[in-house]
């Protein structure tokens, strides 16, 4: 699978490698998914391995060694997940579009809810036109999206084939790693 | 519209090379089909012909083939309909002659065997099938017709001993597939925002008399099925792409003149490492090149990931691997370099 440039990183998908594995979930239980790795490299030699863990319904993407990179990375070892829900109807799957937001003083990350502007930002470009083309179908408030009316309804969501990992894995990079790797740049210069 | 798929010249008779050819021959002859089909039926039945088709069929027949939207350039299709279907109006549009009906059969034998990979694909099978297909093409009168003769002509070097040079033409499979990646990325962009001017359309429809409106959304709702077909077309043939590159790489392996005979994995590397530096990314259970900034697998396939598996009884936790140009592998281990083995010893045939 070739790579993809996110911002100034590559995201290099290794879909050979993928792989079934018991994995412990975010909700706390064990979950037989489907895993394809990826491998992330960019500037201040970072090289980070993700993945994507599919299981029957819902699945997440993670960090699973940050090797030489900056420590900061260790934040997305240990938490900053991009959980994936696929509908139940065979609709999209979908991610919630927040972003992480570093705290210099406490050199912490968490996510927080983001807007198509500050994903603008985080990329240094039109987030939304790359998303396009990583195989994301549509982006937009849930309000927008599906017509949620819940306190979350102005949270950003992303619609995805549930079977690509490609989208999650880009947005995962764009959301998390794009953050991190800022305040990395930032702290060294 | 220009055909965003090009027939695979093979540079040798690996069989992922011959395959990729047939696919690629296929899925040219698909959309060349429906391309006509679309230009003969447009002016006649109207924007919605494809899907009128479809509902009828389906009324008819009930076939699985039918039950779905159906893709204008699926190879299924544009050789099923016209060849099961005596009624069939795109009959209209292809030859007369006696004898085209024989060939859309045979096409659609080999459109079958080909989903099923049976029989094993040979050089000769290659050879027979495209012939076929080129005489099919050439009568219906479309362009992948001289494709297909070009691609016997390779067929026919390869077989007199005329070997493209391999490191040449991995070059060009890759920048080849730099090219392809570009295309389906716009491609991707493209359906995204036309499946968005299409919601938009459809929400601001108030009154579904005006003609005009509804002639918009129609050539709207074409406009995203064609670009649907163009973007699985774009993925088909950079996967074919990949799979030359597999192979082409094996090639240079197997020509490699600084392989190292007699070596068990765990002997002591008896010479300088190998000059490309690699990175063994325990995780991922790939290699990454550093220098290039991408995963071995993307050039040689499986046997990155197989060679992952093999090597880490010797690194657990990752690390340098020098490789030379034969694919052997030797690493840093305690303070000396071991032979961790060969990227071809699962997989030979560098088959993915």
């Amino acid at each position: 699978m070739p790579a993809h440039e996110v911002g100034g990183v590559r995201l290099l998908t290794s879909e050979l490698a993928a792989r079934e594995s018991s994995v412990s979930g975010a909700d706390g239980q064990e979950h037989l998914a489907w895993i394809v790795p990826a491998l992330v490299v960019g500037p201040r030699q970072t090289i980070l391995e993700v993945e994507i863990r599919r299981w029957q319904d819902a699945g997440e993407v993670v960090t699973s060694s940050r090797g030489d990179s900056h420590p900061y990375f260790q934040r997305l070892v240990q938490g900053c997940r991009l959980g994936i829900v696929e509908k139940d109807d065979g609709g999209p799957g979908v991610s919630m579009v927040g972003h992480v937001v570093w705290d210099a003083e406490k050199e912490w990350g968490t996510v927080k809810k983001a807007d198509l502007s500050d994903l603008d930002r985080d990329l240094d470009g039109d987030a939304k036109r790359s998303m396009f083309g990583w195989g994301v179908e549509s982006i937009g408030t849930r309000a927008e999206l599906w017509g949620d009316t819940s306190k979350r309804c102005n949270y950003l969501e992303a619609q995805f084939d549930p079977d690509d990992p490609i989208p999650p894995l880009a947005i995962y990079v764009l959301t998390r790693v794009l953050p991190v790797l800022a305040a990395v740049d930032k702290a060294m210069r | 519209m220009i055909r965003p798929i090009k027939i695979h010249l093979p540079s040798t008779f690996g069989m992922g090379e011959l395959i990729a050819a047939q696919s690629t021959v296929l899925a040219a002859l698909g959309w060349d089909l429906g391309m006509k089909y679309d230009a003969y039926m447009r002016p006649r039945r109207g924007n919605g012909w494809l899907e009128d088709l479809r509902q009828q069929r389906w009324e008819e027949t009930r076939q699985n083939l039918y039950k779905f939207k159906l893709t204008l350039v699926d190879p299924s299709f544009v050789i099923t309909e016209p060849l099961k279907n005596s009624d069939s109006p795109l009959r209209a549009c292809l030859p007369k002659q006696s004898g085209f009906y024989d060939l859309l059969e045979t096409a659609w034998k080999i459109r079958n065997a080909a989903q099923h990979f049976d029989p094993p694909m040979t050089s000769d099978l290659l050879h027979g099938r495209v012939k076929a297909l080129g005489n099919l093409a050439h009568q219906a009168g479309l362009p992948v017709a001289q494709e297909c003769k070009m691609l016997l002509e390779r067929l026919n070097a390869i077989g007199q001993g005329q070997v493209a040079n391999p490191s040449k033409v991995l070059s060009e499979l890759q920048e080849r597939l730099a090219a392809e990646k570009e295309a389906a990325k716009d491609l991707a962009i493209q359906v995204a925002e036309l499946r968005k001017d299409l919601s938009t359309a459809e929400a601001s429809t108030g009154s579904p008399e005006q003609d005009q409106l509804l002639e918009e959304l129609e050539s709207l709702r074409e406009a995203v099925v064609v670009a649907e077909a163009e973007k699985v077309l774009a993925a088909e043939s950079m996967n074919a792409t990949s799979v030359a590159m597999h192979v082409a790489s094996a090639e240079l392996r197997r020509v490699a003149d600084d392989g190292v005979s007699s070596l068990e994995p765990g002997d002591d590397w008896p010479g300088a490492p190998g000059s490309r530096i690699l990175r063994l990314m325990p995780h991922v259970g790939d290699l990454y090149a550093p220098a290039t900034e991408e995963l071995l697998s993307d050039s040689v396939g499986r046997a990155s990931i197989d060679a992952v598996a093999l090597w880490r009884q010797f690194i657990p936790h990752g690390g340098v691997v020098h490789l030379n140009d034969a694919g052997q592998a030797c690493a840093l281990v305690g303070a000396k370099y071991l032979f961790l083995g060969s990227l071809d010893d699962l997989d030979p045939l560098g088959a993915t």
